[in-house]
């Protein structure tokens, strides 16, 4: 009896703290993401603005409906679609490709392995400073005739600014495609080698072996690069932002609301960043589902 | 294992090559940019520096610099570069310092002291891009 005494107040000792560990990180975590979350939402119900004098006053759903009726939103909103599609689709494809090419050893490897993760290890704030000077040279160069000329051709055919668009979703698969190629070599790696050849034993056509046994073996973790890709392209603000210099033709859902901040209106700023939640919610739902399916039960 | 034959070996190289110059060239191409003099930025070649300098680093430790060559004297620059590496190292050292002190104790909380032990372990963490 006495050692079931013994174990349950050490029991209870570790449970106090454990929760004493656990205090710091959650207030941490209150205050950094939990206030401004809560603000947020109590915001985009409200009037609150800089600009306007006279009390704050509560409006309900009207920063929501604004924004609904706005026609600038559904153009932000498409944007956004397009942008993430895009992307997401884009370094999926690329990273699986660099990750098959890295599958199999071979003479400098480490090389082009270190290439490959350089676009992500090297910080983007830098790193959009070179696509910036490459695609849309600021200055006059020798080769801002020439970038000149092919900007001038994609907005003659697009409508003005749609080269600023184009390079940034250039940057974002340029960086995104290099992560999800790591992680995708990571998952390589993960197969069992016995499964491949069982599987070369069965099927003579690496093509139809790639789709039959290495996608699907794959599917945890292109489900993970995808999230990640679709949530950091959902909620872009700094890379549309810094390459295009904050000269924003082709609005997405986070440079719109903002630009809306910015201008004094944090109501409907807060609704629309808002707006954003459910979508980022069913992501993760969705990646959850694809992790453990659940007929499985989760783990 | 039979050997693979020489155009699936080419066709690898050529798209290891591809893939490393798609992967490298932006920081390449700023590397060489930040290597030129300013006459060399404007007329020379993009991709190619002839007469590599290190004065655009040299510039940046000058705390107020002469806007060399080709603007002229005319503008007076300062670049309070020492400043901005400070910075940079107060939120780096002091970031990462909150950030391991405040998971580490959560960590062992969560994975050895088990205050709901009945279940699981807690949701794995995702790398973030």
């Amino acid at each position: 009896m006495s050692a079931v005494s013994v174990r349950s107040a050490q029991r209870r000792r570790d449970i106090r703290n454990a929760y004493l560990l656990l205090a710091p990180a959650l207030l941490l975590l209150l205050t950094v993401l939990g206030y401004p979350f809560a603000w947020e939402i109590w915001t985009s119900f409200t009037s609150l603005s800089p600009l306007q004098d006279g009390a704050t006053s509560f409006v309900g759903l009207e920063n929501y409906r604004q924004q609904l009726a706005d026609r600038e939103f559904w153009r932000a909103a498409a944007v956004t679609v397009v942008y993430t599609g895009v992307t997401t689709a884009a370094k999926l494809a690329l990273g699986l490709g660099f990750a098959v090419l890295l599958a199999r050893p071979f003479r400098g490897r480490a090389v082009v392995f270190l290439a490959i993760f350089l676009p992500w290890a090297y910080p983007a704030s830098v790193s959009v400073i070179g696509w910036y000077w490459t695609l849309n040279p600021p200055i006059a160069t020798a080769y801002s005739v020439l970038m000149g000329n092919v900007k001038y051709a994609v907005d003659g055919v697009l409508g003005g600014g749609a080269w600023a668009f184009v390079s940034v979703t250039l940057f974002n698969i340029w960086r995104g495609s290099s992560f999800i190629g790591v992680l995708l070599l990571a998952g390589i790696n993960a197969i069992p080698p016995e499964l491949l050849e069982y599987a070369r034993l069965d099927e003579k056509s690496a093509w139809r072996r790639f789709w039959l046994v290495t996608v699907p073996l794959l599917k945890p973790f292109l489900a993970l690069g995808g999230f990640l890709s679709l949530t950091s392209a959902f909620a872009d603000l700094a890379n549309v932002w810094m390459l295009t210099a904050g000269r924003i033709v082709f609005p997405v859902i986070g440079t719109h609301a903002y630009w809306l901040a910015t201008n004094g209106q944090f109501g409907p700023a807060s609704a629309l960043s808002l707006m954003l939640v459910p979508f980022l919610l069913a992501a993760l739902i969705a990646l959850f589902w694809m992790f453990d399916p659940p007929e499985r039960g989760t783990a | 294992m039979n050997p693979r034959p020489w155009w699936t070996k080419l066709g690898h190289r050529t798209l290891l090559v591809l893939a490393t110059v798609y992967c490298i060239f932006p920081i390449y191409f700023m590397l060489v940019q930040s290597l030129k003099t300013a006459q060399e930025d404007v007329f020379g070649n993009p991709l190619i520096v002839v007469n590599p300098t290190f004065e655009n680093f040299a510039e940046l430790f000058e705390r107020e610099a002469e806007v060399r060559g080709f603007v002229g004297r005319v503008l007076r620059r300062s670049y309070p570069f020492t400043t901005w590496l400070e910075n940079t190292l107060v939120v780096f050292a002091g970031s990462v310092a909150l950030t391991l002190a405040v998971s580490l104790a959560a960590a062992y909380a969560l994975g050895r002291l088990r205050p709901r032990a009945s279940g699981g372990g807690v949701g794995s963490s995702s790398p973030r891009t």
